[in-house]
């Protein structure tokens, strides 16, 4: 069974259609990337997929593990294994990192039917965790992304996806606003997150990001539609082509 | 009643001359009305009409103690609808006596104040006063004063008086706390003077139940090099104002407010401050957060004053309300009046709801809706609790923070 599926996919925000039917299916153990021009549909993807307000499924469906999460809210589907890193990670002033953390993984165990995590255990591992993503201790008591640079907020999405286990992880645009050498971090970050349990969708608009996080499969999107879907020799050529040869072609 | 009460003490002719041109006025144009700038958002209409009435000292019972939370280390003055309980209050430690205002001439007449005279509310508890309490301070004072200020009873009011006098270099912590039941009035009136290289500590948690009403009046004059550090909330009380009226008369003078509104069901809410700057070289800090649920009603005047001497004023002053239902209201008037042409000061006031990306963050990360709205209303507050470092100031008003939000998470 595929791990999502995504059938004819049709989403508008308020009367303008921005996704027309996509269709994607992505397994277990794989790394799909989406590229595309500014305008293509390729945010509204990664909020649809997530479950954000204010974008309206107008036809298709959306399976995760088999099961059609469209009528699931964003907390419902991120319990359910789904997790978006943000392009614009958001500051929450007043709100603890280490709480925020520790809710997001209580509220996941307490699904699954288990008691909450043991506060030792949860300092231990949130640590190690953050280390490896060069987060130091006094970055995470904070709250949560204020004061971030835009390469320590991107590191910080990372650092909840590795808490959180995700078997979906949607990365959008998780290259902009980073320097070369952040970009390694994050992408040695999602790297070592890879793996037979866990699927990734990989949005952006360059094909830098690629060179670091090497995909299985990568996806042209314009116009709310998927254009082409080939190999990672697929980005190569956008970058040679730029998309408007894509487009032309269509 | 009250009225009745207040000719029946001038007809007595044993008033203190304060006292009894503060009931004269007070007899003459009764409680504040709305056409009035200063009451336009807060409608006293509904004191009007009521028969309240003081409670005569001898019918007071038994208080019992701080409301949980409330209390931490330290003496403690009792209040009964605003009459002062010796045997219920405790020593004083070393360093401050406590004096009653007919017995000091001094300390009575500090409320010959022009910002409390022809005030409707102080004129009112001026006017039915039973027993001001006067308070000097002296030298360093680590405990913590708590002036405990009990209000109950059906119709009753409450006018407790309490003059404050800190002296040069002292330094001490004041913590009220205003509690009770019934459906009565408090209306406390409270004179603070601050002396040369003086520092006040000061908390104020006003968890009034429900159907009381609470309006109460400080006035305060800072000398140079005076520091004031205030931490207040209140949530009680279906009519609550807290007015201050603050005058920086010396040099070098710093204060810092902090100020938490939490209000629901039909409460209507008001915080009002005067800051006058009079002197140069003085910064004040002035922060107010409001949470405003259901059809509840806030309201923040707060104005700012530099007179013309006080240059290099540093004043800033910000409100926030954060509105958790579409039929709840808050009003602000925030106001500069700046005479001074080499200053730093800023103001503003902004009144929104819960941010959708916000929320939605959260829920990304698998946290329920109502969690996730209550991590954020608690976030609201935490914000600016975060940067108070008194724990002393903290604790009480934490506590009463706490209760207020398990009560909102428990509707939700």
């Amino acid at each position: 069974m595929a791990l999502l599926e995504i059938k004819d996919l049709h989403a508008s925000i308020g009367d303008t259609e921005i996704l027309k039917g996509i269709n994607l299916t992505i397994n277990k153990g794989e790394v799909h990337a989406i590229m595309g021009p500014n305008g293509s549909g390729k945010s509204t993807l990664s909020y649809v997929l997530s479950g954000r307000d204010g974008y309206e499924v107008t036809g298709g469906d959306i399976l995760l593990d088999g099961e059609s999460i469209l009528e699931l809210e964003a907390d419902e589907r991120a319990r359910a294994g789904m997790f978006l890193a943000f392009q614009y990670p958001v500051e929450l002033p007043g709100v603890g990192g280490m709480s925020f953390l520790r809710g997001a993984v209580n509220a996941r165990r307490r699904d699954e039917g288990l008691d909450d995590i043991d506060n030792l255990e949860f300092v231990k591992m949130t640590r190690a965790k953050a280390s490896s993503l060069g987060i130091k201790d006094e970055m995470l008591k904070r709250a949560v992304n204020v004061g971030f640079s835009g390469g320590e907020k991107k590191r910080y999405e990372i650092l909840q996806m590795a808490m959180l286990e995700p078997s979906m992880a949607i990365l959008d645009e998780t290259d902009s606003g980073l320097d070369v050498d952040a970009l390694k971090i994050v992408s040695e970050g999602v790297n070592a997150l890879r793996g037979d349990n866990i699927g990734m969708l990989v949005i952006t608009h360059y094909q830098r990001l690629l060179d670091h996080i090497v995909p299985d499969y990568v996806h042209i999107l314009a116009d709310g539609k998927i254009l082409k879907s080939g190999d990672k020799n697929l980005a190569l050529e956008v970058e040679k082509t730029g998309y408007s040869g894509f487009i032309d072609a269509a | 009643m009250l009225l009745n009460q207040l000719k029946s003490r001038l007809e007595s002719g044993r008033l203190l001359p304060l006292s009894s041109a503060a009931a004269q006025r007070f007899v003459e144009t009764g409680f504040p009305k709305p056409d009035e700038e200063a009451w336009r958002f807060t409608n006293l209409n509904a004191l009007r009409d009521r028969s309240f009435a003081a409670v005569p000292e001898s019918n007071l019972t038994a208080v019992d103690h701080l409301p949980e939370g409330g209390g931490s280390d330290g003496a403690q003055l009792v209040f009964y609808n605003g009459v002062f309980q010796a045997r219920l209050s405790s020593d004083l430690p070393a360093g401050m006596a406590m004096v009653a205002l007919a017995d000091d001439a001094e300390l009575a007449g500090r409320l010959d104040d022009d910002r409390l005279s022809g005030h409707g509310i102080a004129d009112l508890s001026l006017g039915m006063m039973t027993a001001g309490i006067g308070l000097r301070m002296k030298g360093d004072i680590d405990q913590p004063l708590h002036l405990v200020f009990h209000n109950d009873g059906v119709d009753t009011s409450g006018h407790a008086v309490v003059v404050v006098d800190i002296a040069d270099q002292a330094r001490c912590t004041l913590i009220e706390h205003h509690y009770g039941q019934g459906n009565g009035l408090s209306a406390p009136v409270l004179s603070i003077a601050l002396g040369q290289s003086a520092e006040l500590n000061h908390a104020r948690v006003q968890i009034e139940d429900d159907n009381r009403n609470h309006l109460a009046v400080m006035v305060m004059d800072i000398e140079e090099n005076g520091r004031y550090n205030a931490l207040s909330v209140q949530t009680g009380s279906v009519l609550s104002r807290a007015e201050n009226r603050i005058a920086l008369v010396g040099e070098h003078v710093d204060l810092s407010m902090t100020t938490l509104y939490l209000a629901k069901n039909k409460q209507v809410m008001d915080v009002t401050t005067l800051v006058d700057h009079q002197k140069p070289n003085c910064t004040s800090r002035q922060i107010v957060r409001g949470v405003l649920d259901d059809q509840a009603k806030g309201i923040f005047q707060g104005k700012v004053i530099v007179a013309r001497d006080a240059q290099k004023t540093d004043g800033n002053q910000m409100s926030r309300a954060l509105l958790l239902s579409r039929k709840c209201e808050a009003d602000a008037k925030p106001e500069l009046e700046i005479y001074a042409d080499d200053v730093a000061c800023s103001h503003g006031a902004t009144v929104g709801e819960i941010d959708d990306n916000h929320l939605f963050y959260l829920m990304s990360r698998g946290i329920s809706k109502p969690d996730a709205r209550q991590m954020l209303i608690e976030a609201f507050l935490a914000d600016v609790l975060d940067d108070v470092d008194n724990e002393i100031l903290k604790a009480p008003v934490l506590a009463s923070v706490s209760l207020w939000l398990a009560a909102l998470g428990a509707r939700s």
